[in-house]
């Protein structure tokens, strides 16, 4: 792994266009600015690494399960079938 | 055209029941190309079923249906992947899961659609309370079996 020492407020530059600050730093916490494209998703490691493991065991969802929980709950929310809009 | 999978067989779907997630999941990103399958039996679950991997699909639910307050907070920005400019072009689901003994929905990474362009994508909500687990509650206040 590629080490460097940063100050509060310098950066480094990774390939042309992802450049990541360090904002502050408090003890053993230390706050970064990311600067990326928008094609470049950034996440933290394991919000990450929690949604991918989601992803892949609710892969595995069976149609039986599925449809008892979907089905029970219909019954207490009969009027709500659309989607909600982000804001 | 027809597909193939391991939960209902072949599944013919139509040119608007596709949707392409530029960037396929997080963390399942070699998966780009899935069919909007609405349950054959159940009225309020599609599955988002991989057009490649017969095996790959997610229980896809509303999360009004659940989660009455679930309210998404997010930038043009980030949904720029599927183009969405108004927020009225977009279906939002979650993914369904089970744990031993309950059933979950994946609230922080919901699942956007831009339905009028086919374009998905799964958005990861970064300072948000919900969680990649929330447990479901059934609210039926009265469950009878045969």
């Amino acid at each position: 792994m590629l080490v460097l020492s940063r100050h509060r407020d310098e950066s480094i530059i990774i390939g042309d266009d992802i450049v990541i600050t360090v904002v502050d730093i408090r003890g053993d916490k230390v706050r970064l600015g990311i600067n990326a494209p928008v094609e470049i998703p950034v996440h933290r490691q394991e919000v990450y690494e929690a949604i991918q493991r989601e992803n892949k065991q609710a892969a595995q969802m069976d149609p039986a399960a599925a449809r008892d929980a979907v089905g029970s709950n219909a019954v207490a929310h009969p009027r709500d079938r659309r989607p909600p809009a982000p804001s | 055209m027809e597909i193939l999978t391991t939960r209902f067989g072949p599944v013919t779907i139509n040119a608007q029941d596709r949707v392409e997630f530029p960037k396929g999941l997080v963390g399942v990103a070699q998966l780009k190309r899935f069919a909007l399958v609405a349950d054959p039996q159940v009225r309020g679950l599609t599955w988002l079923q991989s057009t490649r991997d017969p095996v790959w699909a997610l229980a896809l639910v509303s999360p009004r249906v659940f989660v009455p307050d679930f309210a998404i907070r997010t930038t043009p920005d980030q949904l720029r992947p599927i183009q969405l400019e108004s927020a009225g072009d977009a279906d939002v689901y979650v993914t369904l899961n089970r744990t031993v003994q309950n059933f979950t929905v994946n609230l922080q990474a919901p699942i956007i659609i831009h339905r009028r362009r086919s374009l998905g994508m799964q958005l990861v909500l970064s300072d948000s309370q919900f969680s990649v687990r929330h447990t479901i509650n059934f609210g039926a206040p009265l469950r009878m079996s045969a």
